[in-house]
This record gives C-alpha cells, sequence and structure tokens, in this order.
C-alpha cells in the first residue's frame, strides 16, 4: 500500500489515515493496524498494510531525534504506544533478542522491525533512519568543538556537563549490576572483571578471553 | 597499500569494528574502557580532556550514543574518518542482523537464549561498571566535581528527572565557574 507513505509528515493523523483508507469489514485485514489493541487479528506480519522503507526511514528518524540519553525508552513509546507495529509482547521478545546480539540493541529492533516490514530495503531504511540525522549533528558538533574549544566559556560548560554525564553512565552500571543474580558464582565474575578491566587496564579482549568462557560455564552450571 | 593498512584511520576503524562485534546488549557503552585505552594510552590521538568532551556531547546530542566514535572519528582523520567509524560499528553487526533474520535463529531455543543472558549478565555489568570508573576518574578531578557527580547519581537513582536536564543543569554549573 505505497500511499501509507502520505501519512508521514503528521505523526498523529497516521493512525487515522490508515484507518481512512481501508474501510474494509471488520476484522478485515487492513483494520489491522488501527486496532493493534484487540487480541482478533492474527499474527503480526498476517494481513497488515506495509508500512514501506520511506515511512520506516522517516518514523526511526523522528525516534532518534527524540531519544536524548538513550534511544531505547523512546522506541517503547513509539512502536508501541503510537504506531502499534509491535505489541507488547513482541516488543519485550524483541527488546531481548537486541540485547544478546552484537552491536547496538536499537539498530537491531529497527532492522528487525523494518524487515519484517519490506525485506532488506525496510532493514537498510530503518537504521539509516536511526543513525542519519544524529550522526549529522555529531559532525555539527564536532565542528563547534573544533571552533570553540578554546574558548573559556564553553570549556566550562563541558566540564560541568561532562561531570554530570559521568552520572548518567554510573546508574546504567548500576541498573546492570542489580539484575546480576544474586549468587556468589556470577558475582565473582562481576567483581574480576572489573578489577582487570578498571582498576588493573588489563586489554578488554585479554579479559573476555579469560571470564567469556568461566561465565559461560557458571551460566551452564546453574540451576534452571 | 601498506601505508593505508598503518594508517591511524584504518586502525581505529577496525579497533571499532571488532569492538562492536563483542559489545553485547550495550552498544558501545561498555567497551568504553577499551576504547579509551585504545585511543588515548596507546595512541595518544586524544588528551584524557578530548575524550570525556567527546563522551559527553555524545550523551548531549540526540540519537544512539554510541555516536560519540563520530567525533573521535573526525579528530584523527577528518569527515571521511567521522563516515568511516560509524560505517565500522554499524555495518558488520547490521550484516550479521540480517543472516540472523534469514536463517531464522533470531528467536532460537529457550535454553540458549538462557544461558547467553546469564552467561553475559555479569560481564556486561562488570564492563559497565568499569566504564564509569574510567570516566569518573578522568572527569571527577577535584571534589567540585566530584560533588556534581555525585548529586546528579542521587537525582538520576532516586527521581525521574529526564536526563538531559542533569547534562544542562551540569552546563550551567560549569559555566557559572562552579566546577
Amino acid at each position: 500500500m505505497p500511499d501509507s507513505n502520505a501519512g508521514a509528515a503528521g505523526d498523529a493523523t497516521d493512525e487515522t489515515a490508515v484507518a481512512n483508507q481501508a474501510p474494509t469489514p471488520a476484522g478485515g485485514p487492513g483494520a489491522g493496524r488501527g486496532n493493534a489493541g484487540k487480541p482478533t487479528h492474527g499474527k503480526p506480519t498476517d494481513g497488515k498494510p506495509t508500512i514501506g522503507p520511506l515511512q520506516l526511514f522517516i518514523s526511526f528518524s523522528l525516534l532518534t531525534i527524540s531519544g536524548f540519553g538513550g534511544v531505547l525508552p523512546f522506541a517503547y513509546r513509539m512502536l508501541v504506544e503510537k504506531r502499534q507495529w509491535l505489541d507488547k509482547t513482541e516488543f519485550a521478545e524483541l527488546f531481548a533478542i537486541a540485547q544478546m546480539m552484537p552491536g547496538p540493541p536499537i539498530l537491531h529492533i529497527a532492522q528487525i522491525v523494518g524487515h519484517r516490514d519490506s525485506g532488506w530495503r525496510g532493514g537498510a531504511a530503518a537504521v539509516l533512519g536511526i543513525i542519519t540525522v544524529p550522526t549529522l549533528l555529531m559532525m555539527v558538533l564536532g565542528l563547534a568543538y573544533h571552533q570553540l574549544g578554546d574558548i573559556a566559556a564553553f570549556r566550562k560548560a563541558l566540564s560541568g556537563m561532562s561531570a554530570a554525564a559521568v552520572a548518567l553512565i554510573i546508574v546504567m552500571g548500576i541498573k546492570m549490576a542489580v539484575a546480576v543474580p544474586r549468587r556468589v558464582r556470577p558475582w565473582l565474575v562481576v567483581v574480576l572483571a572489573f578489577v582487570l578491566l578498571g582498576l588493573a587496564h588489563v586489554s578488554f579482549f585479554i579479559v573476555m578471553a579469560l571470564l567469556l568462557p568461566l561465565s559461560f560455564w557458571f551460566a551452564w552450571k546453574e540451576p534452571r | 597499500m601498506d601505508a593505508f593498512f598503518d594508517s591511524a584511520l584504518w586502525q581505529l576503524a577496525t579497533h571499532l569494528g571488532v569492538l562492536s562485534m563483542v559489545a553485547i546488549g550495550s552498544g558501545l557503552g561498555a567497551v568504553l574502557p577499551e576504547v579509551h585505552r585504545f585511543v588515548v594510552e596507546q595512541h595518544h590521538w586524544l588528551s584524557d580532556e578530548q575524550f570525556v568532551a567527546f563522551y559527553t556531547l555524545g550523551q548531549a546530542s540526540p540519537g544512539p550514543n554510541f555516536l560519540y566514535v563520530t567525533l573521535i572519528g573526525r579528530h584523527v582523520a577528518g569527515w571521511w574518518g567521522a563516515l568511516a567509524v560509524v560505517a565500522a560499528v554499524v555495518v558488520p553487526s547490521c550484516l550479521l542482523t540480517y543472516f540472523l533474520v534469514r536463517t531464522g535463529v533470531v528467536g532460537g531455543d529457550g535454553r540458549i537464549q538462557r544461558l547467553l543472558k546469564n552467561g553475559l549478565a555479569p560481564v556486561s555489568a562488570a564492563l559497565m561498571l568499569s566504564s564509569s570508573w574510567v570516566l569518573a576518574n578522568t572527569v571527577d578531578k577535584d571534589w567540585h566535581a566530584a560533588l556534581l557527580t555525585l548529586i546528579s547519581l542521587v537525582l538520576l537513582l532516586t527521581t525521574r528527572i529526564h536526563p538531559l536536564w542533569v547534562i544542562g543543569a551540569g552546563a550551567a554549573i560549569g559555566l557559572a565557574g562552579l566546577v
């Protein structure tokens, strides 16, 4: 359905546009996306109108520029609540999968959602949506740093921002540590890895080569 | 050709590419100590201060946080360097995802997923904590800065404040010359 791109400009009107252009009888495939909350329709990909690469690119671009300090929380809001491209369970599954794959998780979520919709073009469009605008912004910031880096006020502001930004990453570390099972062996791995990487500055690859097998062995022996 | 493989850009791009493949579940946040070790301690491409500034700008700018590598790439090898490092991080992991989606491996069997999760959780948590430690050591040079970090930390943990406000407040406090 190529004209689903027509709703691209206004996000809020998108859903109604889809509902209007598909006045099929109740339960018809066209109505699927509008009432994703209802359990009446079948599998997620069945009979949904195609979103299309352009709409995917635009939607993920909008998502990424609203994502200050991490995009993932905003992904839930857009994918589940606003666009209803995924239901809660699908999002949770996708989130878990993305967390287990190498590379930035948000890229995997975007790519899988895009791929399900319109193959590799959809996947590529969604990933490009996530990175294009922020990369350009980073380049502008880089230029600003290059030009203004010697100005005292800019340096002062940046050092204050840095001190605050460190707290963000500490919070992330604490949240991840809280999620580690409270047993001796997993925590032995946490402490060992922290001492080797954070305190002793041992090379990342050496630490991974030593500790990943150990950690997997512990996980293997964990009671179910 | 040798000159190319010896170039800073090639070394940076391949290193970041490999790191993005092993940084499971966290973008490049968790491998930050290794990025720092590589570009600051080993190659001296950036000073400590520049590294932290780039990381902070990445946090303060919208989009995925790993894009702070854009600034490192630009600093090391110009605009093409910036594009090359983003491609180095994004392309390999996207190809892998494509492969996994196509072959149906994504989804997989519950036992393997649980094993992966339980095995990786302690390592990723330690990586993140090490990142915080390395950054905090670089940034918090005096007690003013350390106090600002501590107050931000308490705010973020105990309230639902948006991170951007915390960074904005940090900028204001810095401008006022308090840090």
